[in-house]
């Protein structure tokens, strides 16, 4: 059980600090001050947890230093960062060669943006427990935040060499590796993470990116797949917009592999249709439509699938997702030309308004 | 009361014999004391013990609070004695407020307040830690049963006092000099207990030394019921208390 009590500054004895540390207020002192408590419970076998604020001291004495850091960890588990730094902090002062500590609080300065100081923790933590993978992988980290890939790379290299069946320490990896344009072995440790985490959305995410950047028809198939998944089971995700386009940009990309001379016909007929309904119901319609297929769209209009299976209400019948497509391309050209919807039919646009104005 | 042990409703029967006076039991959910026996007086048919119902075993606490009273009624009735308090102090407690802490206008506004209320505090525990020492070290040498809740009862009293390092009113404290019976109480757990941990705060407080010199007055008069007056008196002297309370006969 912890034991926790405050002493106000002023009621601190300050004789019990080293000549140099006893001037209140000054960090000499807040660190003299840790170190005695650190020394006085270490003594007793306990560890001390200690901050030191504008008119208290805070001590918290616990049986063991893995029991101190477990009154730390739910606050770096709910985002309390700065909250648990100074706990931290005071804890290596109790426990200085304990490498959990050192990683929490190396990974705590890192996602604070304090990379300096979170490489010298997680360093020190990878001397304390050269077999610690996860302080690599937060050194790695670090050092990608801070612009120095390579040695970032090496990082991550070294947490594979150490945890190869680590789930985290490969994804990281495969992450980089994308950004060295080393694809073949980002596809490994990515695919390999991904069957190490099999729901973890990072590796998801990361191995559809990789997939992405190979370019073949069967690696965007199989990336398309993963993009699909990763919006449906995170769909609040950041990621997820960059997903949703990643799958509109393939979708064009197979549209137009499916036509050797890169023109549809058959799209040229959906936006002469669509020109003429514009003409006779006029631009407030037009926008009408353009806002309900873009909304319908939000989550990728199925255009390889010929069943006409979408309905609006701003125009009658049923469609195809092609079609969608292709009526939005020609409402966007007349309402915003300069607007992106994810297709590029200029060459059936074009075409469809030659027709138009014969 | 249930489930108290059969030890423990022994010394509550001690009690009875040595007032001649029931004990009477009351449930009591507000009391902030896990226990206390309110002693009859002045004619009061029985000696009340309220205790705050719970389902972890109070055997500690009422033996602790019988203590008391068995340390009052085995001693012959013209040895018995109350204290009561004086109405003196508050000006030295006043002066002990207002020196040694920084003070804004806030704070001396509430200061003779504040002096009433630590006055009071101070005289409860001159007597109560000085004499509830003396208890537990009986409950420990004559009542080895009762060890681990002992251990437990005395650890959790240690916690509730540290609160008493930083109480405040406003940015008013209690004066460290009026801390020397807590951290006498520290030191004596300390070394009941085989521990070295409860004095920790006191010494970073700059009282333990207050608490040391009451220990080894503690340890200084003889033990016996008849030397708690002795005993009281020796702390009150030491702690500048000695005329804010006086004896008087007590009579049941």
């Amino acid at each position: 059980m912890a034991t926790e009590f405050k002493i106000p500054l002023h009621r601190f004895d300050v004789n019990l600090l080293p000549p140099d540390s006893r001037q209140v207020g000054t960090e000499s002192f807040k660190t003299a001050v840790m170190l005695h408590f650190a020394s006085e419970y270490a003594a007793q076998g306990q560890t001390a947890m200690v901050t030191v604020d504008d008119k208290e001291i805070t001590v918290m004495s616990f049986p063991a230093e893995a029991t101190a850091l477990d009154f730390v960890l739910p606050m770096l588990q709910s985002g309390r960062l700065e909250e648990a730094l100074p706990y931290l902090e005071s804890l290596t002062k109790s426990a200085p060669a304990n490498s959990a500590v050192l990683y929490n609080l190396g990974i705590c300065y890192s996602e604070l943006g304090q990379f300096d100081e979170a490489v010298i923790r997680l360093k020190r933590a990878v001397q304390l427990d050269p077999a610690h993978a996860h302080a690599w992988v937060g050194i790695g980290s670090a050092y990608f935040r801070m612009r120095k890939p390579e040695l970032a790379l090496d990082a991550f290299e070294k947490a594979v060499a150490l945890d190869p069946n680590d789930g985290y320490t490969r994804r990281n990896l495969g992450g980089i590796l994308i950004a060295f344009e080393r694809l073949p072995e980002a596809l490994v440790h990515l695919r390999k993470a991904l069957a190490l985490l099999p729901d973890d959305p990072q590796a998801i995410f990361g191995l559809a990116t990789a997939l992405d950047n190979v370019g073949t028809e069967a690696s965007d198939l199989e990336a398309d797949g993963l993009y699909k998944r990763f919006i449906e089971e995170h769909p609040t995700s950041p990621m997820v917009k960059q997903a949703k386009e990643s799958r509109t940009a393939f979708s064009q990309k197979q549209l137009k592999a499916r036509s050797p001379t890169a023109f549809r016909h058959d799209v040229m007929l959906f936006i002469t249709a669509a020109l003429k309904t514009f003409n006779e119901s006029g631009p407030a319609k037009c926008r009408e439509i353009a806002i309900e297929i873009a909304m319908l769209g939000r989550n990728g209009l199925d255009i390889n699938d010929p069943d006409e299976k979408y309905a609006l209400k701003s125009l009658p019948g049923r469609f195809s997702g092609l079609r969608l497509l292709a009526i939005m391309y020609a409402a966007f050209q007349q309402i915003d030309p300069t607007a992106a919807v994810g297709a590029d039919f200029s060459a059936e646009y074009k075409m469809a308004k030659q027709l138009q104005n014969k | 009361m249930k489930n108290l042990r059969p030890e423990t409703i022994n010394v509550l029967k001690r009690v009875e014999t040595l007032s001649g006076c029931p004990v009477e039991f009351k449930p009591d959910s507000s009391l902030t004391l896990r226990a206390t026996l309110k002693m009859a007086r002045n004619g009061a048919p029985s000696h009340v013990l309220q205790y705050r119902p719970t389902n972890d075993p109070l055997d500690y606490w009422v033996t602790y609070q019988a203590g008391f009273a068995m340390r009052l009624f085995d001693l012959p009735p013209n040895e018995r004695f109350n204290f009561v308090g004086t109405g003196v102090g508050a000006d030295q407690v006043h002066a002990l407020l207002a020196t040694g802490q920084p003070l804004d206008d806030s704070d001396q506004g509430m200061l003779a307040e504040f002096a009433q209320m630590v006055l009071h505090w101070a005289l409860l525990n001159l007597r109560s830690y000085a004499i509830g020492m003396r208890i537990d070290q009986w409950i420990a040498d004559e009542h080895p049963h009762l060890r681990e809740l002992q251990a437990s009862g005395m650890d959790i009293l240690q916690q509730e006092n540290l609160q008493l390092l930083s109480r405040r009113f406003g940015n008013l404290s209690i004066p460290v000099p009026l801390l020397a019976p807590v951290a006498a109480s520290a030191l004596f757990a300390d070394r009941l207990l085989g521990k070295s941990i409860y004095a920790i705060p006191y010494r970073a407080a700059g009282v333990i030394e207050s608490g040391a010199e009451l220990l080894e007055k503690f340890d200084t008069v003889p033990r016996d019921g008849r030397h708690d007056r002795e005993l009281v008196d020796a702390w009150a002297a030491s702690m500048g208390m000695t005329d804010w309370y006086r004896w008087s006969t007590y009579e049941l």
